[in-house]
């Protein structure tokens, strides 16, 4: 029996995080969805076990996006990170692709499309 | 002009008699040790030593950077350098005709020059004036006053030294721009992502409910999360408005105690559920300050909450209340125009013993948008900092890691505009 994929899903902001939430419970890839409303939760999250897709945002009080991003490429490169922000700009975009980003999607995106693309990343 | 060459004389006769106590002190410096064999040499020498001495510091006078201005106690100008007569586009021989009131192009502006000169040991420091050119153009300088005294340290009159300040008034004003522009930025990114984060939830929501709920309960809480959102965007807004553009100040005198005490008493239950004890130390007779009491009142509230939010596990939130004589410097931010006067300020410090700023963050926490609170919008303290200013006060932080952080309000106890 193949493994159930896992997503963790990190942002301050409650509203967009229950929307995703809800969003990716019922996608037809069969995923346990975990949600952090910081960086320094999701780093706890991370260190009980190994998660395929991590959805965070940059901007966050304490431990940011980008950092989290480097975090989890040190300890498992094979996690893909998207990274959605409120605060885009072509410098930071650079940045999470160099720091090897899977996606950088600036905020408010669309829920269909980062819908598809985790699905794709999941199956 | 007799009387005023004697004078211009007499200036560098009394800067030659200390040159010379020096010298006689045996301390001349290197380089003037070989004068010190002339001096020895009898009168002639002493007088070649003269000469020479009253060169040097001609020579000084002359080429300095600063113009020097000198006048007696008539107000006649007695002694003028190059650099003023270069500076003012008169020459020295029109200068020396004119007396320093003629110089000012404000006559209140040299009225309460003269009238600091008359109180003893008074002097005036780069005060910031504009002197009148002789095309009838004006040119800013940094003016340094001071007297002279006679032999017997009587009055004698005064000497000015002032410098060119136009350049730097405009590299001040450039400065001053660029920093506008930037903080014009960094508003709007911080715009821009303090609404496009609600924007991003409230587009996602209505996306879920586009694409069909069947739960009841979860499209209801969906619709009051766009709700919510909606609300949070607008209250940013409002915030932000209030930050831009304050309304005008209502001033009027207003008893510190009472302001204090009115935010306490709202407060009341923030500092029971957080167990912190609120200590107070008011200094007796405190003058009453001249504020707008509303626009003072927000600015405790935010500086008492930050206070609470920074004690975690309880803690003690100290108001201590005093008067302070305060220079008001011309040109500040809050200044009130007063010459290098001090005035009555009564300083209000809210000591709490929380955590601390990290140094690092401490520059940063004035500027809009900045926060390290997951839920706050990081527009309380720009807000303080913008009311405080337009109430004529001012506010100031001092904070150690560990050890807590005062922020200290300066509020006027005088009539300003």
């Amino acid at each position: 029996m193949e493994d159930i994929k896992r997503l963790l899903i990190v942002d301050d902001e409650e509203t967009l995080t229950f929307s995703l939430y809800q969003t990716f419970i019922n996608v037809p890839v069969e995923c346990e969805v975990l949600t952090a409303s910081s960086g320094e939760e999701a780093l706890a999250r991370l260190q009980e076990g190994h998660f395929d897709v991590v959805i965070t945002d940059i901007a966050m009080p304490g431990l940011n996006g980008i950092d989290l991003l480097s975090m989890i490429k040190s300890r498992t490169p094979e996690t893909k990170v998207i990274l959605i922000t409120a605060y885009g700009s072509d410098e930071r975009e650079e940045l999470a692709y160099q720091k090897g980003a899977e996606k950088y999607i600036e905020k408010p995106f669309d829920l269909h499309e980062i819908r598809d693309l985790v699905v794709n990343l999941l199956s | 002009m007799t009387s005023k060459i004697k004078k211009q004389k007499q200036i560098f006769s009394l800067l030659n008699n200390r040159f010379s106590n020096l010298l006689e002190a045996n301390d001349p410096g290197e380089s003037f040790s070989f004068e010190k064999s002339e001096a020895a040499s009898g009168i002639s020498g002493q007088n070649l030593l003269i000469n020479k001495v009253y060169n040097f510091y001609k020579s000084i006078i002359q080429n300095m950077n600063s113009g020097l201005i000198a006048a007696d106690l008539e107000g006649d100008i007695t002694f003028v350098n190059q650099t003023a007569g270069n500076m003012l586009g008169f020459n020295r021989e029109e200068l020396l005709q004119k007396k320093i009131d003629d110089l000012f192009s404000n006559d209140d502006e040299s009225q309460k020059c003269l009238r600091l000169l008359l109180l003893p040991g008074k002097r005036i420091d780069d005060k910031e004036v504009k002197f009148k050119k002789k095309d009838s153009t004006n040119i800013l300088v940094g003016l340094n006053v001071s007297s002279i005294h006679d032999e017997n340290n009587n009055f004698d009159g005064i000497v000015m030294l002032f410098r060119d300040l136009t350049e730097i008034r405009e590299l001040k004003l450039q400065v001053e721009r660029m920093e506008r522009l930037a903080l014009l930025g960094e508003l709007s990114a911080g715009i821009a992502h303090e609404i496009r984060n609600p924007l991003a939830g409230i587009k996602a929501s209505a996306q879920i409910l586009q694409d069909g709920v069947d739960n009841d309960k979860l499209q209801n809480q969906i619709i009051d999360r766009i709700v919510r959102e909606v609300d949070k965007a607008n209250r940013l807004l409002k915030e932000f408005f209030k930050f831009a553009k304050p309304t005008r100040p209502n001033l009027k005198f207003h008893d510190i105690e009472l302001i204090i005490e009115g935010v306490h008493l709202l407060l009341k239950s923030n500092f029971q559920n957080k167990n912190i004890e609120f200590v107070t130390e008011y200094e007796t007779g405190l003058p009453k300050i001249f504020v707008d009491d509303t626009q003072i009142e927000q600015v405790i509230i935010n500086l008492f909450l930050n206070g609470i939010d920074a004690m975690l596990e309880g803690g003690k939130l100290k108001i201590k209340v005093f008067k302070k004589e305060l220079s008001v410097l011309e040109n500040d931010p809050g200044s009130l125009g007063h010459p290098n006067g001090k005035l009555d300020f009564v300083i209000l410090q809210i000591i709490d013993s929380g955590r601390g700023i990290e140094k690092k963050n401490l520059e940063k926490i004035f500027n809009p948008f900045y926060t390290t609170k997951a839920d706050g919008l990081g527009l309380g303290l720009s807000i303080c900092s913008r009311l405080t200013q337009e109430n004529g006060g001012k506010i100031d932080v001092h904070t150690e890691m560990g050890n807590g952080t005062t922020f200290s309000l300066a509020l006027p106890a005088f009539v300003h505009n």
